[in-house]
């Protein structure tokens, strides 16, 4: 690898966000897939903002768009059989869908950089952890072999991993999942990267680790002062750190706002059902989990009006027929489902989340304080 | 590691005496006496030569002055199968491989003679099935359902199909006959033999054809088990993750997909190499090479079992030690084995 690849290159992360403009705007963001059986909407219609330090919690069924959504942003989904079907996606005001993929090499890993769900078979085998943790850094600032062995040696100190000299040296089967995420985190945020993307980084780690991952990922922003986007189907997880929470449903954000307007004020009946399936913390009793009945929708034929409408218990003949519009919010939360707007069905239908009752069970009954959600950023 | 070498050397054993004992056995089952072969077969030999030949050759039991022992029809005894089975494994480690029946020199010699030919041979064709192999493996995964994909696909379809043999005899038809008449004689290639002062080619020239030949259907599984491997690979979620560091597709397969790929590959090619240096015995006959492969083959039609049976025991020695420095070779690649930890469970 030339030392000087990116010799002429700019980098975008020392760059001033233009005017106006947010450190990552997702603009109607639509990602279908062309297979031989038709065309699956995998994404269709995702709108977000990103500034530094904040954290974006992006929750969702499996199947719902949610790592398509990243991985477009990234440019990690493979064209065919993806296309770009609109959209734009602007980092400090550049287009990343105009970029070429030479372009994108040097934002990924470097301003943008992602970890994903299996640490287990996320790391080469047969490479040792320092030289993975070091390429980025060999790759994106050009140090020598020495230098980024240096300095993988330091980052897996600060990802908490315990004789970090002697670890550089070894191989991924000798660390366990949660080690191995640490790992990924470090190698994420070697090039001190503007946006961190976690795809369901806790996914696949015991509970007792995920705790602590998470609490890692925060730490870290509070050092780098990155942003970071949290993809996962547990609304529990993104209860910690979010700030802003967007719900995804059938390849569409169907309700977005901050994490406390999600969990107390949420307008949507699909974010019920995801609340209400949180399993809650019962002390004395034993009550059975609320689960979503049925399937989502297949992403080749959605029904025609609200893609949640066949599932929904308070779906009405309108949401069969028409797609619902946005009902936005001052602050900027909008729901879309038809009666968002009409707050007697939604009080009467949204679950018990009211801050009077204060809690949720989400294994720690008070990380819902609302001082804690929303208070950082 | 050690460990490791050790046990595998202590299987060695029962693997070596298990294979001489059958083939031992073997040869007493197939018919045609190989004595009476010394003599042209028929009547050419006196019935007192031929019971020379036999005591010579340990065949049938001798009292103190050397005489044979008869039993009461007045025909010699033979010596039981497990006796001579004993002298021949003790002859064995004395380096002694005994004598050949028809060549009349010891088999030590003889193998001494043709082993080179075998190895070089086999060398050729191991760094042509390597090359080709892997090389147009990466090229078919790469370029993935393009033309040269399609033409390696399709290529290594027929490839494995075609019996070496008939590709030998093809080859020498298209290159020894026909290019020599179409050419007038100005190019040809040598349909026979390793070269030597009689030859209008210079040696290294008579490898060409049986190197082919005998690399054509493992450098066609070669191909096929590379591409196969680095597709897998290009799906690990590891690849992903190189990806989203910002390497470049080029780094990727070269740094992060290729060592991983590798290592069934070079197991393949390994054991393929071992296969080869037990003499190929086909590719050898249809071109007539001096290697072990025509000398065994040549050996089982006279039933000259000395040399059968030391070329057979020299070749799963060769074989045996091939296999376990693949094996030696996999821990390099892969360091979960180095380190005998579980596999993943990707």
């Amino acid at each position: 690898m030339k030392k000087n690849a990116n010799k002429n290159y700019v980098d975008l992360k020392t760059q001033p966000i233009p005017e106006g403009q947010h450190l990552l705007e997702v603009d109607n963001l639509k990602m279908y897939f062309h297979t031989e059986d038709g065309i699956v909407h995998a994404v269709d219609g995702v709108s977000y903002t990103l500034d530094r330090g904040e954290t974006l919690g992006v929750v969702g069924e499996s199947g719902s768009g949610k790592s398509v959504t990243a991985m477009t942003i990234m440019g990690l989904i493979s064209m065919p059989p993806g296309k770009i079907e609109g959209g734009r996606v602007l980092y400090r005001g550049h287009s990343l869908l105009d970029m070429s993929e030479e372009e994108m090499q040097h934002i990924r890993g470097n301003d943008i950089a992602m970890i994903f769900q299996d640490p287990m078979t996320s790391l080469n085998p047969v490479y040792k952890i320092g030289k993975q943790v070091g390429e980025g850094l060999r790759l994106h600032r050009g140090y020598s072999k020495q230098e980024a062995l240096q300095r993988a040696t330091e980052l897996l100190d600060l990802v908490g991993i315990p004789e970090p000299e002697k670890r550089v040296n070894e191989y991924p089967h000798q660390f366990s999942g949660g080690m191995r995420q640490r790992v990924m985190i470090a190698m994420a945020l070697a090039c001190d990267p503007d946006i961190l993307i976690a795809d369901e980084p806790t996914t696949a780690l015991d509970v007792t680790i995920q705790a602590q991952i998470i609490e890692l990922m925060q730490e870290m922003q509070e050092k780098n002062g990155n942003a970071i986007v949290m993809i996962t189907h547990d609304l529990g997880v993104v209860a910690d750190i979010a700030d802003k929470i967007m719900v995804m449903y059938a390849g569409r954000p169907v309700e977005f706002g901050t994490a406390d307007e999600i969990f107390y004020d949420s307008r949507h009946p699909y974010t019920w059902g995801l609340i209400r399936s949180i399993p809650e913390q019962a002390i004395d009793e034993k009550k059975p989990l609320t689960p979503i009945h049925g399937n989502p929708p297949s992403l080749m034929n959605l029904p025609a009006g609200c893609p949640f409408a066949p599932r929904c218990p308070y779906a009405q003949d309108i949401c069969h027929e028409k797609l619902p519009e946005q009902v936005t919010t001052e602050t900027g939360h909008y729901s879309a489902c038809h009666f968002a707007g009409d707050m007697d069905f939604v009080k009467k239908n949204a679950p018990n989340t009211s801050r009077s009752r204060g809690k949720i069970a989400t294994g720690t009954p008070d990380v819902l304080d609302p001082s804690v959600i929303g208070g950082r950023a | 590691m050690g460990k490791y070498i050790l046990k595998r050397v202590l299987q060695f054993i029962p693997v070596f005496f298990g294979v001489t004992l059958i083939l031992f056995a073997l040869q007493n089952i197939v018919p045609g006496d190989p004595i009476k072969l010394i003599g042209g077969g028929g009547k050419a030999m006196t019935p007192e030569a031929e019971l020379n030949l036999r005591i010579r050759y340990n065949l049938v039991q001798v009292d103190e002055n050397g005489h044979a022992v008869l039993d009461e029809n007045g025909d010699p005894m033979p010596v039981p199968l497990m006796d001579q089975y004993v002298t021949y494994i003790t002859n064995l480690f004395q380096g002694d491989l005994g004598e050949s029946y028809q060549r009349k020199m010891p088999v030590t010699e003889i193998l001494a003679n043709k082993y080179p030919y075998t190895i070089k041979l086999a060398a050729c064709a191991i760094v042509l099935e390597a090359i080709m192999g892997i090389g147009a493996g990466i090229i078919s995964a790469v370029k993935r359902y393009s033309f040269w994909d399609i033409l390696v696909t399709l290529s290594t379809s027929v490839l494995v199909a075609v019996p070496a043999f008939w590709l030998g005899m093809l080859l020498q038809l298209i290159f020894g006959v026909w290019m020599k008449e179409w050419t007038g004689g100005a190019f040809s290639l040598p349909i026979s033999g390793a070269g030597g002062a009689a030859s209008q080619y210079q040696d290294w020239i008579h490898y060409i054809l049986p190197s082919i030949t005998l690399a054509s259907v493992s450098t066609a599984y070669a191909a096929r088990i590379m591409r196969s491997q680095l597709l897998d690979v290009m799906n690990q979620d590891y690849i992903r993750t190189a990806k989203a560091k910002g390497l470049s597709n080029r780094a990727i397969i070269w740094r992060h997909a290729l060592k991983n790929a590798l290592i069934p590959v070079v197991t393949y090619i390994g054991v393929d190499f071992g296969a080869m240096l037990a003499g190929a015995i086909l590719t050898e006959t249809v071109f007539n090479w001096p290697g072990v492969g025509y000398e065994i083959y040549r050996a089982i039609t006279q039933r000259d079992w000395p040399i059968v049976m030391g070329g057979v025991t020299v070749v799963v020695v060769v074989v045996m030690v091939i296999n376990l420095l693949v094996d030696i070779s996999y821990a390099f690649l892969d360091p979960r084995i180095r380190y005998g930890a579980p596999k993943d469970k990707s």
